[in-house]
């Protein structure tokens, strides 16, 4: 005879949300198959790192296990889970002193990461951004967010996420031209 | 200012994101979690030990401190005698009726500073 657990597949998420918030941990593994990928790809444009990422992420979703109590819309879960990943990234962020300096380009990073690969070279024009502008870049770019919804998930003044998000785009079109078919790669790595 | 997005960078972010095989992190995610709600439920229990032993240890110094301070803020400022015109004025006529008077005016004199700043 089936169990409930084997039905958790094709279960719709606030379902699975719902029985994990009364603490079952087939519907949190449910979830935390569902999430991962996504999770992990955040995390590592965020950071750039893979190790570091699914360490953060795996933090994400301990997390998540620990306070879906004080989630209300099951529904909500998807932006909920996103607002903790971010809230884990800007943690390690100050507590590595990261975000020090957030106004200078790194110019010499891009060159420091010289692995093939389109998204090992995403990453590593990535990581001549400060930490902030990255984040920024992220979320518009990698999660598809407006800028008031980051303005709001990142507690910080419109005008600064519009900066940051245009300072970005300009320089990761100066590192990445390459894809463009201009010049300007070869001359920047 | 538009939210026009590089249609270049999008396309790169979309390609740079492939479904991750999750197996193992999930099986890491899994074990990490098992006993992690058990932990902070022991955790909040020694917590909860330690404020009643601590609470044991300093309940009379703090209840004779509230005594005192109680018995301080009641004291009649002006002698209106005992009875019924003392229960009365006892709201104003004691030291914690001065001391919201004072904290009062002070409160207000900051507010007209404000004002006078901002104008």
């Amino acid at each position: 005879m089936p169990e409930a657990q084997d039905y958790y597949p094709e279960c719709p998420e606030p379902f699975l949300v719902g029985l994990a918030h009364g603490g079952d941990r087939g519907a949190f593994q449910e979830l935390v198959r569902r999430r991962q990928s996504w999770l992990r790809n955040l995390m590592r444009r965020c950071c750039g790192d893979a190790t570091l990422s699914d360490d953060l992420a795996q933090q994400v979703l301990l997390k998540v296990w620990l306070s879906l109590r004080s989630l209300r819309e099951a529904q909500a879960f998807g932006a909920w889970m996103r607002r903790l990943a971010i809230s884990i990234w800007l943690q390690h962020l100050r507590k590595n002193d990261a975000l020090r300096g957030a106004d200078e380009l790194d110019e010499e990073a891009f060159s420091r990461h010289d692995t093939p690969g389109e998204g090992m070279d995403l990453d590593a024009a990535l990581a001549t951004l400060p930490g902030l502008a990255r984040l920024c870049i992220v979320l518009a770019y990698h999660e598809g967010m407006s800028h008031p919804e980051i303005a709001e998930l990142m507690e910080i003044p419109l005008g600064t996420v519009k900066s940051h998000i245009s300072r970005g785009t300009k320089r990761l079109q100066q590192v990445l031209s390459a894809y463009r078919g201009e010049p300007d790669a070869e001359e920047a790595r | 200012m538009t939210e026009d997005r590089d249609p270049m960078l999008q396309a790169m972010f979309s390609e740079a994101s492939p479904e991750l095989d999750g197996e193992a992190f999930i099986a890491d995610v899994m074990a990490r979690s098992r006993f992690t709600r058990y932990r902070m439920a022991v955790g909040s229990l020694a917590v909860a030990a330690i404020l009643v032993a601590v609470a044991g240890v300093v309940l009379v110094p703090v209840q004779e401190l509230g005594a005192i301070l109680a018995q301080g803020l009641t004291m009649a400022l002006i002698d209106v005698g005992e009875g019924w015109w003392s229960l009365i004025m006892s709201p104003i006529n004691s030291v914690a009726g001065l001391l919201v008077l004072l904290v009062k005016m002070v409160r207000m004199a900051m507010k007209r500073v404000r004002s006078a700043s901002y104008a």
